[in-house]
């Protein structure tokens, strides 16, 4: 008996080690994948700086990497395209995206919820290569006869397109934060007079306010990394401007214009992982920011 | 305003699921009165129609009338946010908001504002902004009168988390108190607390029915026989009886309400 109980444990013990180790193994995989990308971005992207001074890649205010004469490797005109465009869709998505968290989560008819949600959710899974095709398209020339732009395609075009992806990312996420505020807080301020508007306000939203920040934060660093949008969208001219209605070049959008094109181990191709690597950087702050905001929110009470 | 509650032929629906049938009682003034039951009777159903809370829940249908100083509750051009105000509420497990103990009891009158004149029957009582001095001596006032001033006094910034559960559920009794109501709901307010945090609760109830309207939902029987004036029996949705505590844990009219009491159901 007491021999067939130690077996039977020795056996369990293994069975348990064994599920644990591959555990371990298949994140400690997901984890490698991630060093391996940033090694990689890195070890392309250091010969750029042998070959390009860190300050003109820095500070240069222009982008031309195919002059014949003088090429020139400025990563400011990029970097302000993506900052414009990312605030236009920011500016729009977060206002349209929290009211219809909070219809969604708290004032809509479940009728008109179990249709909504799921709609919400097919906006996200349409592929971005559409919608930039619908900007291209249809939202350029509707932008064309309001605002007379300076370019047809434009960073006010990609950026309008754009938070049409983020709403979807944000309402899911955000609706989700708020749902797991208790019922009980909901009930205990009802229960206490106060309105429906004061409950939301005062209540639920400051309970799932670290959720919908982390929503926020993970919709901007999409638009930050969205390429095919802003590619059809924003007129991919490489000049420094921060006139929204004038077309600009994004870093994602330099990336995926140029590589296909590129001399390879040439000093562009190099300057090309360069830009990656910043924009690699920028999410890596982005992700972090969002991390120290919410454990904040945490530790408060 | 005296805080009598009066109610006829109260139904409550859940979808198709008829929870509560034809329930009348009269509960008076300054009076503890348990609601007790088996699991599923419908008490909690019962004393969550007399502030409405039932409308939050999709599908719940209400019928019948709830008069609370003669006037319908459930008349639809009735405001609900009123009712609640004058109709406090303790729940089951103590819900503070995750705020500090200060924030938790100024949160309602705050935005309330404070009753400058009442007009008469039936108009909106004026009202304005607490000054801070207010809040503060409100806050204090509510504390005292949940019994729990003493021992949160040097700590009121702190998070009200950081109290143990019997305090928390004291800091809720003040904060219902704050909106200064007419009448206290207590849904099982003891049935997540240790017996001494369930007694120092009891006594409070008592203390609170000089000024209070009280009706409590309890599980437990010894409870309810310690504290309430009055006690009705649920069964199934329906009140089995309903009259002075010691007539009906000593000598119970209806056989299912006996069967309860001495234990051989429920």
């Amino acid at each position: 008996m007491a021999v067939k109980v130690k077996s039977i444990a020795r056996r369990r013990a293994f069975v348990e080690n064994g599920i644990r180790y591959s555990f371990a193994a298949i994140s400690a995989f997901s984890i490698f994948v991630l060093v391996l990308v940033a090694l990689f971005l890195i070890i392309n992207a250091l010969p750029a700086f042998r070959m390009i001074s860190p300050g003109t890649f820095f500070f240069g205010t222009v982008w031309d990497p195919t002059s014949p004469l003088n090429p020139l490797y400025g990563i400011v005109p990029l970097f302000v395209a993506t900052l414009l465009v990312t605030l236009i869709s920011a500016l729009i998505a977060i206002p349209i995206g929290l009211g219809c968290t909070i219809y969604l989560a708290e004032l809509a008819h479940p009728r008109v919820r179990a249709i909504m949600k799921p709609a919400v959710e097919v906006l996200a899974g349409i592929p971005s290569v559409v919608l930039g095709f619908f900007a291209l398209i249809v939202l350029a020339t509707w932008a064309q006869d309001i605002f007379d732009p300076v370019n047809r395609l434009n960073l006010f075009v990609g950026g309008v397109m754009l938070s049409a992806m983020m709403i979807p990312i944000m309402v899911s996420l955000s609706e989700d934060a708020i749902n797991s505020v208790p019922r009980s807080l909901k009930e205990a301020s009802y229960a206490l007079g106060t309105t429906r508007w004061e409950t939301i306000s005062k209540v639920i939203l400051p309970a799932a306010k670290p959720g919908i920040v982390a929503a926020i934060m993970l919709s901007i660093g999409r638009a930050v990394g969205e390429t095919m949008v802003v590619v059809m969208a924003c007129g991919n001219a490489p000049h420094l401007t921060f006139n929204v209605f004038s077309s600009g070049l994004t870093m994602t959008a330099t990336i995926a214009n140029e590589m296909g094109e590129v001399a390879f181990n040439s000093t562009h191709y190099y300057a090309l992982f360069a830009v990656g690597l910043v924009l690699f950087i920028l999410t890596f702050i982005l992700n972090y920011v969002a991390d120290i905001i919410l454990n904040r929110q945490e530790e408060r009470y | 305003m005296d805080g009598s509650i009066s109610v006829s032929n109260l139904n409550v629906w859940f979808d198709t699921n008829h929870a509560l049938k034809d329930v009348s009682l009269k509960i008076g003034k300054n009076e503890i009165t348990a609601i007790i039951g088996p699991s599923g009777c419908g008490k909690s159903t019962f004393i969550r129609c007399l502030n409405r809370m039932n409308d939050i829940i999709p599908k719940c249908r209400v019928e019948g009338t709830i008069h609370i100083d003669g006037e319908d509750i459930n008349n639809p051009k009735i405001d609900v946010v009123e009712v609640r105000r004058r109709i406090g509420m303790v729940f089951q497990k103590p819900n503070p908001f995750p705020k500090s103990i200060h924030e938790n009891i100024a949160y309602a009158p705050r935005l309330h504002g404070m009753v400058e004149s009442s007009n008469g029957e039936g108009s909106e009582p004026k009202r304005r902004n607490y000054t801070k001095k207010e809040i503060d001596d409100l806050v204090e006032w509510s504390l005292k009168r949940a019994a729990l001033w003493g021992e949160v006094k040097d700590r009121m910034h702190k998070s009200a988390y950081e109290l143990s559960g019997g305090q928390q559920q004291r800091l809720c009794i003040a904060r219902a108190l704050a909106v200064k109501p007419e009448i206290m709901l207590f849904d099982e307010p003891c049935s997540a607390l240790d017996p001494i945090a369930t007694a120092k609760i009891e006594d409070l109830l008592v203390d609170l029915k000089k000024d209070y309207t009280v009706i409590i939902v309890t599980h437990n029987m010894q409870q309810a026989a310690r504290v309430a004036d009055k006690t009705a029996y649920f069964y199934l949705g329906e009140l089995i009886e309903y009259g002075d505590t010691e007539q009906i844990f000593e000598k119970p009219q209806k056989k299912l309400t006996e069967q309860y009491i001495t234990g051989r159901m429920g």
